[in-house]
């Protein structure tokens, strides 16, 4: 990267070759108004508002954001003649659909209102053009209101350069160029994946979600960065709040991780949580549970447990703990209550060494899937393999019925089928192994011969497995039914309760350690109220081995206590310490 | 098509002479040589060195050299490289590709085919408009007729040249005659420019250097290669050389087309070729260029239409359409046409031409009904300036030329229709 130097506005400024005379305005603090624009899409100069001359003797009007900076350039943002040109441009612009601010849920935060507030335009001097357009509220959680639409098409450029799965797109031309969704269909009829990436690069009042309209604009809100819940991926997201309560879930743009990408699963899912939350302890008494206090809790605790052997006494922990309240979980169960029996709710995982670099699937010419399920997790990390394969890369299915891959794959194989594979692993260069937890042994014994020669990607079931692992609990460890058994659930989701519902119902004596109702509340004999994901703190591993912070955003109900606080008190009554 | 005595016809020589779907007709009239002594005899730089001295300007309305454009693309970096004939002649008005194509189709092959020489590519399109279904029949027959003589395919004429040719067939958007939109038309993408830098001889086709050349500016080359650069500069004028194909059209005795050399007056095409103005009406105005065509006054009629005079004068030449237009028209309902054509055909990727175009096509309807306002005139100039600054690519730019053209020279016809509800034609209908 070499340097070049250029002279905007009659300064001299710095940039790198490579770079769009807006990148060197960017990078020195220059502004430049820009609508269509944005950060990690490609740059298609089609609202014109970052307009630029460019030269002196020929004077070149250009957009700033397509224009490749040149060593010795002589440009300038700011004169009155851009500016003419661009109020024209936006008034225009404001002239073509129907922005009504007054009604918008965007007003304050809309970068086309933004910029008209820049411009002093307080009035339009075209006749106004009132089309009819479509309002588009049939998806679960997107409105599309083709009325505020500026057709600056960044959602069209994130649905397929980042999810890669272009469900949307324009149709038509001149006036009546619109965003498209597949064969002109309905959202909620559509491939969409929900991701929601529209929501968040849409510049007015287009796209939004139906949880958080006229809830609060950015200046009443509050931005917490931390990491998803949901799934060992590790996406970095931030947490838009008001009065302690979650408007929306955003994917952060300047994570390494998923660069701003999120799925349904994070995006969506944790807002629109219908179980019920317990704000106080339980305990079962004659068969039924009734609200209880903290004291009595550890009371019981400490006389059933305490008086059961260590052998007989098993510790369950979800995936979602962070990694601090894994540990002294672990402490707890092992030093205080002397059982060495501790293990993932999830069940059992590979033991394969799978911590490969997400990032370099983009980079590998070839990629095989093992067992893939995208269903409802990892769900980021097709879109990096769509994306891949969309650069050239080739894609081998094994044993996956994931439709939405299956036009992308080269080859689709059983597992009977991996000499195959062997020959194709031959030919290429970088080649990334991303595998599932359903993988069986006979395969696990394939992919281990390849074992630190290529990218071993392993999608780790739970979110903080890694974390869990990392301090030495076991991967191997099936969960059984216990005299004693102590669950930390969690807000874990329904399905990983269900697979050990069985053994739950055998067990005797139930600590449930959760925040909300689930299928195992029938067998617990003591509830503890546990915190939510927005609610935590501490930290997690995703499935690469990258420890990440996650950071509380809400405050807890007032009488539910942090895990840290619940294992000491409980190991304080027992007469131990924790350290 | 009986040429007049004084048309040079270089580009038409063949067209209603030869059978077009006979290639040894070609063949009989100097058919093929041209190429056969490109590959057998002469180096790639070389042939571009004839086509730089000839000074061939490009028809397709721009003029720009096109042995510099060969000369680019040949020394950029990248494979493989294209060669794309222009054949989606969309501009109104404008035909004359349509009739090389369909009267003399090998001689686009041919010239394509040295093109790709040139060059030092191997693969040609040729990106037929929809609408002519006659011009994609005689193409394929042509390439299809080319091959099995061994002028097209591999080892042409027995050397290590390799070429071959797709017909591309476009499905009706006058955008896509834009050389970036019909790119990216051809990669199977929505027919939107690509934002320039970079051009096509750096940045075409699949992102890799590529020629996009006029149907006619390709037709010139045979004869070029046969009969030398200095022949060729023995046509026009100084500074433009050849001939350039114009049709005559509207109030006119003969309409048509001819083949004359660049240079000749607007008034000299109508008396000499058109054969005057029926009726001995008068001459009020004429567009040239076809709809992105400047509108020109009778104080005009003795420019020399080839691109660098006409650029002086502040006017464009264009396509060469030559729409005559006497005194029973009305300015502005000749620009109804034109903004409803601009308005409709705009792809809609910029936010000046897509809503500019509406724009000013709402304001010229309101005017011819009776509607227009005094703040008309001073809006039309406002929009029309902000899409020729601000436009992405040439439809934009020049869907402000007409209007700019008759505001310009027309004022008091426009103003009258605006304070007066008066149009003099008599056409507009309040």
């Amino acid at each position: 990267m070499a340097q070049i130097n250029l002279n905007i506005n009659g300064k001299e400024v710095k940039g790198e070759t490579g770079d769009t005379i807006l990148d060197v305005c960017e990078k020195n603090g220059i502004d430049v108004p820009t609508i269509c624009h944005f950060k990690g899409l490609t740059d298609i100069g089609s609202c014109r508002m970052c307009i630029v001359e460019i030269g002196t003797e020929r004077v070149e009007i250009n957009t700033a954001c397509t224009t490749q900076a040149g060593d010795g350039m002589v440009v300038r943002t700011d004169t009155k003649k851009l500016n003419n040109l661009r109020r024209t441009n936006l008034e225009l612009l404001l002239s073509e659909r129907n922005h009504f601010c007054m009604f918008c849920e965007m007003s304050g935060d809309c970068e086309l209102q933004d910029l008209a507030y820049k411009f002093k335009i307080d009035h339009i001097r075209y006749p106004l053009l009132f089309p009819k357009l479509q309002l588009d509220a049939s998806h679960k959680y997107i409105v599309i209101d083709h009325n505020r639409c500026i057709l600056c098409g960044r959602c069209v450029r994130i649905c397929d350069e980042l999810e890669a799965n272009h469900t949307l797109d324009f149709r038509e031309r001149s006036w009546q160029k619109m965003v498209n969704i597949d064969l002109n269909t309905n959202l909620g009829d559509s491939t969409c994946t929900s991701c929601g990436s529209c929501i968040q690069v849409c510049p007015t009042g287009t796209i939004f979600d139906k949880k958080s309209p006229y809830i609060g604009r950015s200046e009443d809100c509050e931005f917490i960065k931390t990491v998803c819940s949901q799934c060992s991926v590790g996406c970095e997201t931030e947490i838009i709040t008001r009065a302690n309560h979650i408007l929306r879930i955003n994917g952060d743009f300047d994570s390494e991780v998923n660069k701003g990408l999120l799925c349904d699963s994070g995006r969506f899912t944790p807002l629109y949580e219908e179980r019920k939350r317990y704000l106080r302890p339980m305990v079962r008494l004659n068969g039924e549970l009734k609200e209880s206090d903290w004291e009595e809790v550890k009371k019981i605790i400490v006389e059933k447990l305490g008086g059961i052997s260590g052998e007989d006494i098993v510790g369950l922990i979800s995936a979602r703990a962070t990694t601090e309240t894994i540990n002294l979980f672990k402490k707890l169960i092992n030093n205080v209550f002397n059982s060495e029996n501790i293990g993932m709710l999830h069940g059992p995982f590979s033991t394969l060494k799978g911590e490969g670099s997400l990032n370099e699937i983009l980079q590998s010419d070839l990629i095989i899937l093992l067992g893939a399920d995208f269903e409802k997790y990892y769900k980021v990390v097709r879109s990096l393999i769509k994306r891949a394969v969309a650069s050239g890369s080739s894609l081998i299915l094994i044993d996956s019925k994931d439709s939405n891959l299956s036009s992308y794959a080269k080859l689709s194989l059983s597992k009977e089928e991996l000499q195959k594979v062997d020959e194709e692993i031959n030919k290429a260069t970088k080649i990334s192994i991303v595998y599932n937890h359903r993988i069986s042994e006979d395969i696990e014994n394939w992919v281990s011969k390849y074992e630190g020669e290529v990218n071993l990607i392993g999608l780790i079931p739970g979110t903080n497995s890694l974390g869990a692992y990392n301090i030495g609990i076991s991967r191997e460890f099936k969960p059984v039914e216990a005299k004693g058994l102590y669950i930390l659930a969690t807000d874990e989701n329904t399905d990983t309760f269900e697979k050990i519902v069985e053994k739950v119902k055998q067990s005797e004596f139930v600590i449930l350690q959760t925040s909300y109702e689930n299928v195992l509340s029938q067998e617990a004999d003591v509830i503890i109220p546990s915190l939510i994901w927005a609610e935590r703190s501490g930290s997690y591993t995703n499935l690469e081995g990258m420890t990440q912070e996650v950071n509380r955003s809400i405050t807890p109900p007032p009488e539910i206590k942090e895990d840290r606080e619940i294992m000491i008190g409980i190991a304080d009554k027992m007469g131990k310490s924790l350290s | 098509m009986v040429p007049h005595k004084s048309e040079e016809r270089i580009v038409l020589s063949n067209v209603g002479i030869i059978d077009p779907e006979s290639i040894e007709d070609y063949i009989a009239h100097d058919g093929y040589m041209a190429l056969r002594n490109v590959v057998k005899e002469m180096k790639p730089n070389e042939v571009i060195e004839i086509i730089k001295q000839s000074n061939l300007l490009g028809r397709g309305g721009a003029g720009f050299p096109t042995g510099l454009k060969w000369e680019f693309t040949r020394k950029a970096k990248g494979e493989p490289k294209y060669i794309i004939a222009n054949a989606d002649e969309s501009e109104p008005g404008t035909f004359k590709d349509r009739i090389v194509l369909e009267g003399d189709p090998h001689r686009i092959i041919e010239a394509i085919t040295i093109a790709g020489y040139a060059v030092g590519s191997n693969d040609g399109y040729i990106y037929i408009r929809g609408e002519y279904k006659l011009v994609q029949d005689r193409i394929r027959t042509a390439i299809k007729q080319a091959h099995e003589k061994g002028f097209l395919g591999e080892n042409i004429f027995g050397t290590d040249f390799t070429f071959d040719i797709k017909v591309h067939q476009g499905v009706g958007a006058y955008i896509c005659g834009e050389e970036t939109a019909l790119i990216e038309s051809i990669e199977g993408k929505r027919g939107e420019p690509r934002f320039r830098p970079p051009y096509p001889p750096t940045y075409g086709l699949f992102g890799k250097p590529t020629v996009v050349n006029n149907v006619e500016t390709l037709a010139n080359i045979p004869s070029i290669i046969r009969n030398g650069a200095e022949w060729f500069r023995g046509f026009g004028t100084e500074r433009c050389s050849g001939t350039k194909v114009y049709m005559i059209l509207g109030n006119v005795n003969e309409r048509g087309v001819i083949e004359v050399p660049l240079g000749i007056t607007l008034r000299e095409v109508i008396e000499i070729y058109g054969g005057g103005i029926p009726g001995n009406r008068k001459f009020k105005f004429a567009q040239t260029g076809g709809s992105s065509g400047s509108i020109i006054p009778e104080s005009l009629l003795d420019v020399p239409m080839d691109y660098v005079s006409m650029r002086e004068a502040g006017v464009s030449l264009g396509s060469g359409a030559l729409l005559i237009c006497d005194e029973t028209n009305c300015v502005l309902d000749l620009l109804k046409s034109i903004t409803n054509f601009f308005s409709y055909e705009s792809c809609g990727k910029c936010v000046p031409c897509r809503v500019g175009t509406k724009k000013i096509q709402k304001i010229i309807e309101s005017i011819s009904n009776g509607g227009g306002l005094n703040t008309d005139i001073p809006m039309l100039e406002d929009i029309s300036n902000t899409m020729e600054a601000m436009s992405l690519c040439g439809l934009g730019q020049a869907a402000a030329v007409p209007i700019l053209s008759a505001i310009k020279h027309f004022k008091k016809e426009i103003e009258a229709h605006i304070v007066d509800k008066l149009c003099q034609a008599n056409v507009c209908k309040f």
